[in-house]
């Protein structure tokens, strides 16, 4: 499929409260488990100034390149960053290759872990209370930008 | 002990006891067969100071303990369940203080592997406790002491790295203000009681904790239905909206509609400046976004700062409405901005917001009264809504500069010392001050203000059941009274209080907010133990959990009771029970509790009299042993 076609995570980062129901609903759909540390998103704080910023892979491709082994391909299915586990030997040039800080690396296991789009049904966006995750196209993000249904709607203070 | 019990899951299975005095730390087991008495939370940490605390101490005595503990949901996908309860014996009342928070530190310490940690003795000098997965140690905090919590957060991030959570007393716990807080995530306050006092008396500045770990539930999929279910119940509430978009600011709108908006210590329940207070202009001028409890759908906290005036560039977690009437109505200050800064100091400083406005409105309503003048001010002058003064009182009473010294005693004590006749404005229950909404206009609030085990709490009980505009049939169907549901009559609320007293203890202890639970009523306590046996295994059933709350309950009374705590003490400062408001769509209404008190005792199954719980309930709870060897024995009249 065309790099057009590649539907993507996209965030407004307005809309994020910092919650991490993200990085729980993704460590429990890849791993079982409930934990941080083994999610594909992450939510990047600087609290004091009240920073919240969802970081997840933009698919750009640099692990690819990085890749010693030639263990990171492209999804066909969905344009997804995919990782041969039984190619990765841990070196993590992929890691460090990562411009966004979301190649991650699961120590027990000795591999490079990062965001797969759930098959094309990212839960993390699923999850999101806020709707400030957005699985679409480039362009279909670009018009939902514009679209009022992008912003935020202000409720009664006091409900009837 | 059940077999099942000795490997539940949820619960990462053992706790950290740390000793300041020797400067040790030791790993233990948890006990399962206690965690199937109390479940964890407040309930442990309770249990904990029940059985370790000597009778009789000093709250800031090397001998108290501080009990930090937390549940079986931690750090799973539950709603709303990151929090964490911290109890020490109250330097505000003598008897059980506990406080909870939330933010992200409570999930990070389950995983790096740990239920709960108790601190015991008293540092030499400063120490700050470092946990990263299994390295655990006590460390030199010399540089950090005399710093504020934020502060101490930013230098402890730069030292370690800034995914490690922390958890800090600021310069008020540091020279033991007894309402003293204990702060993470800058803003997220474990604030009542005065635990930060007790933490500042052991010379503990901070804990510092990262986990990489992970937590497991019994049944994933049932569990993840059940947190499906959960979130579509809470998305569909009706007050959903407006609480996820103001954050609880919007309580100062429903206190003014029912005449209850706390003003000039609670002199009358209309504040003339309610519009510069309200959740419009907060979200108008103030607010910048939402900003959230770890895992919280609902996300009440918001992001605020002040870009103009003399007031600019204060920032950082909103105030809560119980801080908007505390540090505002209740003082007379009519400016949020102003209020906003007092907010920002309190946190930075560590002061629970509620006790440090409540006693700066007592001092000004003695200032009224002329039984403070300037000459004990040291030329401040106390008017109400001064909000210059405001600022500047909270700092002398974070460093106890003087009138600050006398204010850092909280109200009670104050009274105590100036006299005057002051003890009849004097609003304080078992030596801790009361919260925002003027119970006169929510009698159910009012009755667990008066029996709450940790002195003027609105938290305990939470009974919001009464404010949420249900129909009267609703009313009979959960607590047997039609009226239950009209927050100005007293029927049907002693059986309300009780109920919500008991799954409180619940709550706390499965450490989820109760603004799930008792906002939303979105998990109620069978779709609690749903929560609990999915996450840990167990098989318990909806009568049980409530019967472990009724358990936690009534171990605090006789904590309570044996620390000399007694029965004429569950009341209610005559201010609200003998002043009726004098204004405004509640004028008339005051607290009948005289007419509740009765029946709550009788559905409680303790004695009028004494106070003390009939030894037939101590038995059925298992807590015989405990009012035993206490002389705590009450047999009930025939």
């Amino acid at each position: 499929m065309s790099q057009k076609q590649v539907k993507r995570i996209f965030v407004q980062e307005e809309k994020c409260n910092g919650c991490r129901i993200c990085e729980l609903r993704c460590s429990f759909e890849h791993e079982g488990v409930f934990s941080p540390s083994l999610s594909r998103i992450y939510i990047h704080k600087v609290e004091e100034e009240g920073i919240t910023i969802p970081k997840t892979c933009v698919i750009c491709g640099k692990c690819i390149e990085a890749c010693p082994e030639n263990a990171i391909s492209r999804s066909e299915k969905t344009g997804a960053i995919s990782i041969d586990e039984d190619k990765c030997t841990g070196r993590k040039d992929c890691v460090d290759a990562c411009p966004y800080n979301v190649m991650s690396f699961n120590l027990s296991l000795n591999i490079a872990f990062t965001c797969d789009l759930c098959d094309g049904n990212p839960q993390c966006v699923q999850y999101c209370p806020e709707q400030a995750l957005h699985y679409m196209t480039a362009r279909e993000f670009a018009l939902y930008k514009k679209s009022g249904d992008s912003k935020v709607i202000k409720p009664e203070v006091i409900p009837e | 002990m059940n077999q099942e019990i000795s490997k539940l899951k949820g619960y990462r299975g053992r706790y950290l006891v740390v000793n300041l005095s020797d400067e040790t730390v030791s790993r233990r087991e948890n006990n399962f067969s206690l965690i199937e008495k109390f479940l964890g939370g407040r309930g442990w940490a309770v249990h904990y100071l029940f059985e370790n605390i000597p009778q009789g101490i000093e709250p800031l005595e090397e001998q108290n303990i501080l009990a930090i503990c937390l549940g079986p949901l931690t750090g799973t996908l539950a709603p709303s369940s990151a929090r964490y309860t911290i109890a020490s014996k109250s330097p505000l009342t003598g008897g059980i203080g506990y406080s909870n928070a939330g933010g992200h530190f409570a999930p990070e310490l389950a995983y790096a592997g740990y239920d709960a940690i108790f601190v015991h003795g008293k540092a030499k000098k400063p120490l700050y406790l470092f946990i990263e997965n299994e390295t655990v140690e006590l460390r030199s905090a010399s540089h950090l002491w005399g710093k504020d919590t934020w502060e101490t957060d930013h230098m402890l991030k730069e030292e370690l790295s800034d995914k490690f959570q922390i958890l800090s007393i600021g310069q008020g716990g540091e020279n033991l203000v007894r309402y003293a807080s204990i702060m993470n995530n800058l803003s997220r306050a474990a604030a009542r009681t005065g635990v930060g006092a007790v933490m500042g008396s052991k010379k503990l500045k901070a804990i510092a904790v990262r986990g990489t770990g992970a937590v497991e539930v019994a049944e994933p999929d049932k569990f993840m239905e059940i947190v499906q279910e959960t979130l579509e119940k809470i998305y569909d509430d009706p007050a959903y909206p407006s609480l996820s978009y103001y954050g609880t600011p919007f309580l100062v709108d429903l206190a003014y509609i029912s005449g209850g908006l706390a003003t000039r210590n609670n002199q009358t329940g209309i504040f003339e400046k309610y519009e510069e207070i309200s959740a419009e202009t907060f979200d108008e001028k103030f607010k910048v976004k939402s900003e959230s409890c770890f895992g919280c759908p609902i996300h009440c906290g918001k992001y605020s700062k002040v870009e103009s005036g003399k007031y600019s560039g204060t920032k950082g977690g909103s105030p809560e409405f119980e801080t908007i009437v505390c540090l505002g109505s209740k003082c007379g200050v009519g400016d949020l901005a102003a209020i906003l800064k007092a907010n920002e100091l309190a946190n930075k400083y560590g002061l629970d917001t509620i006790s440090l406005g409540d006693t700066i409105a007592f001092a000004m309503e003695a200032y009224e009264k002329g039984i403070i003048t300037s000459e004990d001010t040291g030329g401040l002058e106390l008017n109400w809504g001064n909000d210059d003064v405001l600022i500047q009182l909270i700092e002398m009473v974070a460093f106890r500069k003087g009138l600050g010294k006398l204010l850092a005693e909280g109200t009670k004590r104050m009274s105590e010392k100036i006299g005057g006749g002051s003890d009849s404005f004097a609003l304080e229950i078992k030596g801790m001050e009361p919260p925002a909404y003027d119970v006169r206009t929510a009698k159910a609030f009012g009755l667990g203000w008066a029996t709450a085990t940790r002195g003027a709490d609105h938290l305990a009980a939470l009974p919001n059941f009464e404010l949420l505009g249900y129909e009267p049939q609703k009313g009979l169907e959960w607590f047997g009274s039609e009226k239950a549901v009209d927050p100005y009559s007293w029927e049907g609320k002693p059986r309300m209080v009780v109920w919500h007293e008991n799954f409180g203890a619940i709550v706390d202890s499965a450490e989820m907010c109760k603004y799930t639970c008792f906002s939303a009523y979105a998990v109620k306590p069978e779709n609690m133990v749903l929560f609990i046996n999915s996450a840990t295994g167990w098989n318990l059933k909806p009568d049980e959990i409530l019967e472990i709350g009724e358990r936690i309950y009534n171990l605090e009374r006789l904590f309570n009771l044996r620390e000399g705590i007694e029965k004429k003490e569950d009341t209610l400062p005559q201010r609200f029970t003998k002043e009726p408001l004098p204004e405004g769509p509640a004028k008339g209404q005051y607290v009948e509790l005289d007419k509740m008190l009765p029946e709550y005792y009788r559905l409680r199954r303790w004695d009028f009299e004494t106070g003390i719980p009939y030894k037939s309930l101590l038995s059925e709870l298992g807590l015989l042993k405990q009012a035993e060897k206490y002389d705590l024995i009450c047999k009930e009249a025939d």
